[in-house]
């Protein structure tokens, strides 16, 4: 069975899909951010730690083999580093998205809004 | 542009050289654990000889106290450092290690606690206090029974003797085998649920700032909002005392 859409049922697809699309990269965008901070500032306060640790200032209990803890807890520090300085590419790039989503979607609209009028 | 790609560079090498780190980081820790290496939680168990007397003192760590088929004191517990024990002239004295510690990546840590096991006598006194952990004891018998915590809960089974229980907003649960001293429980902000004996003689005095009575353990059932009671059982030989500041009372 083939089903033809007409134009102006495709048009509002697309500018419905886009939008759910939009709202979803939005949620990935928040959450990528909030696990950037979060993996920053843990590295932030365990690294120390681990450092007097080792030098026998604080008492550390750890399940972690004494190296083992040393190079998760800098290497998270470095991932949360390196993911806070890829949060102004990665929502200047969602941005262009949106951007580009709604120039487009206004133009389907305006498409849409003249076909209307033409066929009144 | 150029800024946002030396950015880009600069964050991709970053997080793959965290990830790289990571990674040697848990094949170093799955050698050691093939090597038999289980984390720097202690565990342990040491006997005692018989004191007349028993106090036990933590800041987080659970308290566990019963009677035993043992002829020594057995301290067993579960922490981040070990235990300080003293004895002297007939005190046996345990206090949790105050250091301070950090936690991280333990699930080890999460079963700290102490449990002692006492050989079947009556004490001169058993004192137990713990300002975040639980207290629980199971049928001791001491001339002085004295149980304090700041935030944790107490189960207190088979208290048949005066005891001082104090806590500032830790929950209490009491089952007594039977009830004929007097007894004062001051609760705070914590509830108290208390299993009475089915044999009861007792003037029961609940003082509150805002806290509820209720129970059914009585001759008329009471459910009162607010305010104090005061409660006559049978020939009123004993005297409970609660009192609360915004902790409810329930008696069965």
């Amino acid at each position: 069975m083939v089903v033809i859409m007409r134009r102006n049922a495709k048009d509002t697809l697309y500018i419905y899909a886009g939008a759910a699309g939009l709202v979803l990269l939005f949620a990935l965008n928040v959450c990528y951010v909030f696990t950037a901070l979060g993996l920053l500032s843990f590295g932030i306060a365990a690294l120390p730690c681990v450092l007097l640790g080792r030098f026998g200032t604080v008492a550390v209990t750890s399940d972690l083999a004494p190296d083992a803890l040393l190079l998760i807890s800098g290497g998270i520090l470095l991932t949360g580093a390196g993911a806070c300085l890829g949060i102004v590419p990665v929502c200047s790039s969602s941005y262009g998205v949106y951007r580009r989503f709604a120039r487009s979607s206004a133009l389907r609209r305006e498409r849409m809004f003249n076909e209307e009028d033409t066929a009144s | 542009m150029k800024k946002i790609r030396l950015l880009k560079i600069l964050a991709v090498t970053l997080a793959a050289a965290g990830i790289l780190c990571a990674g040697a980081g848990l094949l170093i820790q799955f050698a050691a654990s093939r090597e038999g290496y289980t984390g720097s939680v202690i565990t342990d168990t040491a006997e005692y000889e018989r004191p007349r007397e028993l106090v036990v003192i933590t800041t987080s760590m659970p308290i566990t106290v019963r009677y035993g088929d043992t002829e020594t004191v057995k301290v067993e517990y579960t922490s981040s450092l070990p235990l300080i024990v003293t004895e002297d002239k007939g005190m046996l004295r345990i206090t949790q290690n105050d250091t301070f510690t950090m936690t991280l990546f333990s699930r080890e840590a999460q079963k700290t606690g102490v449990t002692v096991t006492l050989p079947h006598r009556v004490y001169e006194r058993i004192s137990l206090s713990s300002s975040g952990g639980s207290v629980t004891s199971e049928n001791l018998a001491a001339d002085t029974l004295e149980f304090g915590t700041k935030g944790g809960d107490m189960r207190l089974y088979g208290i048949d003797e005066r005891a001082s229980v104090r806590t500032e907003s830790g929950n209490v649960y009491a089952e007594f085998s039977s009830f004929s001293s007097d007894m004062t429980i001051n609760a705070g902000a914590g509830d108290v649920s208390l299993v009475m004996p089915e044999e009861l003689s007792v003037y029961l005095e609940f003082f509150t700032e805002s806290g509820s009575f209720t129970s059914d353990r009585f001759d008329e059932p009471y459910n009162m909002r607010y305010g104090d009671a005061a409660v006559i059982c049978g020939s009123a030989e004993s005297h409970l005392r609660v009192n609360t500041t915004s902790g409810d009372l329930y008696i069965k």
